[in-house]
């Protein structure tokens, strides 16, 4: 297993109080897969996939658990070891394009960094690898691009730039969080197709982050569903679209159109607001918004079973593998 | 009508780079040849500008005493501004004590009196073009560590330094690769209007007698004499006072479009400003 993760828990500490942004999470991670990870905002997604780098910002800490990325413990790595791991073995790209890109450095500065952090190359070396790159991920004109500084690229140019940094030394692991979350629907696809393609000719494995289910549909293999901090379902894709078991769930499903579906059906929101991360009621996290709950899920909180094999999910109701 | 200030003080100032430059070249006399059967003579056609207190010709005078004048401003804003920046970066960047130590500093430079600081040093490092620039690097360094501060804590928070970390980017490229170059642009406006600022200081440390010794003359040496003999010959305090106000106001005009270029919302606001009280009109 290329990444494993166990008990993760990270918290922000706001005063005397907690903002358990994750909350005892344990997930795998096999090479050349494609784990997608669902979620609404707030509810630990970046927070998680922050943590496998530790790049949670104070006043946020990773509190326990172990994160095994080939063996070695990423949480106990020292600050150098550290760094050779990031942007090298694990590779980031961010949500919105227009801010994660340095505005005052050109594209070709930005995008021969990894080459000469990582491999110690110099600009000279690093700069037809880069044309290169950009080559890959489809930007026209690539040797003048190089000169061409963020603002005069459009967002889904720049989104490209991103993905061509992040590939750039062949990473094992690509985090996306929300990569096509800022860009509009039709660059949307055109990116992720481009990603699947480059992650899969890599054999890179991707950790694809988002709120749209359609895009876990398509593109991911595996998909695990986060609600306040927690991990509530967690399956092969096909099987959680057929068989949804968490009522949270089922609940995200329904309240997304669908193409193969009947045009008549109503489309049913869910209820409510997510919990306050700081003031985590007891029982399950999702009781308040619940249309199935018992006396038991206010009781204590359902954790993470597996139903059948390949499909865990935490709700009392699915306890017996009914 | 900015811009044109703009490429006007640019002007002044490029002017008396260019004099400053071929300074020994241009003078008309030797500036330092006394000739104590002319002194405090006005306008003549061997003398343009008169003599001074012992004879020597004025016009070169002031020409020589661009050299120092300008040098020490320029160089001693540009020692400020590295060191100001460099602590500016590290306080912004690493936050807590750190940040908090150097900032307490800068508050304790800001209270001391500028002149008076600047006059004791001098008077312990021994008068000369080296202790006022010493001095006055000393006690300008903080207007730049603040505003750099200031810059950095708002761009460390951006996603493109979180995106460099991500990349496995140290500490010190962070700060030096992707932090410094996002805050040269105020450190820039603010370097020119400190050259003014640091000219004027050099000339008041040199009018009490404190900077270049004679017999180099700066603006603020000549300044100095010229001034006992003001109704004798007028000239002699007034060139260099005005000399000293051109090239002040020359820097400040180029630090004032700086500013607009760089920071276009403050000028919009003028705009704006102007726009709505033409609609109450």
């Amino acid at each position: 297993m290329l990444l494993k993760v166990l008990n993760l828990c990270t918290y922000y500490q706001t005063g005397s109080s907690y903002v358990r942004a994750v909350d005892d999470i344990s997930f795998e991670l096999a090479k050349g897969e494609t784990l997608g990870v669902v979620g609404e905002s707030g509810c630990g997604k970046t927070a998680a996939a922050l943590s496998l780098m530790r790049l949670i910002p104070s006043p946020g800490r990773i509190v326990s658990g172990k994160i095994l990325f080939e063996g070695k413990d990423i949480t106990a790595l020292s600050i150098k070891e550290l760094l050779s791991i990031r942007g090298d073995q694990i590779a980031m790209i961010f949500q919105d394009p227009m801010t994660a890109l340095n505005p005052v450095l050109s594209i070709g500065e930005q995008l021969v960094e990894p080459f000469m952090i990582h491999r110690r190359l110099s600009r000279k070396v690093a700069i037809p690898l880069c044309i290169e790159l950009l080559n890959k991920v489809r930007i026209p004109d690539a040797g003048s691009r190089m000169k061409s500084y963020p603002h005069e690229l459009s967002g889904g140019m720049r989104q490209r730039v991103m993905i061509a940094m992040a590939l750039a030394l062949n990473p094992k692991i690509i985090i996306a969080d929300e990569p096509t979350t800022a860009l509009d629907v039709s660059i949307q696809a055109e990116l992720l197709e481009l990603l699947k393609n480059i992650t899969r000719e890599q054999n890179a494995s991707l950790m694809l982050i988002t709120h749209n289910l359609g895009i876990v549909a398509r593109y991911a293999d595996r998909v695990m569903i986060m609600y306040a901090g927690r991990i509530v379902e967690k399956a092969f894709t096909l099987n959680l679209y057929q068989t949804p078991l968490h009522p949270y769930t089922k609940g995200l499903l329904d309240s997304v159109p669908r193409l193969n579906q009947n045009n008549n059906k109503k489309l049913t929101p869910i209820k409510g607001q997510p919990p306050d991360l700081a003031n985590l009621p007891q029982g399950c996290a999702f009781y308040e918004r619940c249309t199935l709950k018992e006396a038991r899920c206010k009781a204590k909180a359902p954790t993470l079973k597996k139903f059948t094999c390949d499909h865990e999910v935490a709700c009392w109701l699915k306890e017996e593998g009914k | 009508m900015k811009n044109r200030i703009f490429i006007v003080g640019l002007i002044i100032i490029l002017g008396f780079l260019a004099i400053a430059a071929i300074a020994p070249q241009i003078v008309p006399c030797d500036p330092e040849a006394q000739d104590l059967y002319h002194v405090l003579e006005g306008p003549s056609r061997q003398h343009l500008l008169g003599t001074d207190d012992v004879g020597r010709d004025l016009l070169s005078r002031v020409i020589m005493g661009t050299r120092p004048t300008l040098f020490i401003g320029v160089t001693a804003t540009f020692l400020s501004s590295v060191i100001g920046v460099l602590m500016g970066l590290i306080a912004g960047y690493k936050g807590g004590f750190i940040d908090m130590f150097i900032m307490r500093l800068t508050d304790t430079f800001m209270c001391m009196p500028v002149l008076i600081v600047v006059l004791a040093l001098v008077a312990v490092l021994g008068p000369g073009i080296k202790s006022v620039i010493m001095a006055i690097t000393f006690i300008n360094w903080t207007s730049f560590a603040r505003i750099v501060r200031g810059e950095v804590l708002f761009a460390r928070e951006l996603p493109y330094v979180e995106a460099a970390r991500a990349m496995g980017a140290s500490g010190l490229r962070i700060i030096f690769f992707h932090l410094l170059p996002n805050v040269t642009a105020p450190v820039i406006v603010t370097a020119s209007i400190a050259i003014s600022g640091n000219i004027m200081l050099e000339s008041a440390v040199s009018f009490l007698g404190l900077g270049a010794q004679p017999p180099t003359s700066t603006w603020g040496n000549e300044l100095r004499i010229g001034y006992s003999y003001l109704e004798i010959a007028p000239l002699f305090s007034l060139v260099p006072g005005a000399l000293i106000t051109l090239s002040v106001l020359a820097f400040n005009f180029i630090g004032d479009g700086l500013r607009d270029t760089f920071d276009p919302r403050l000028s919009n606001t003028l705009l704006n400003k102007n726009v709505k009280k033409s609609e109450v009109k």
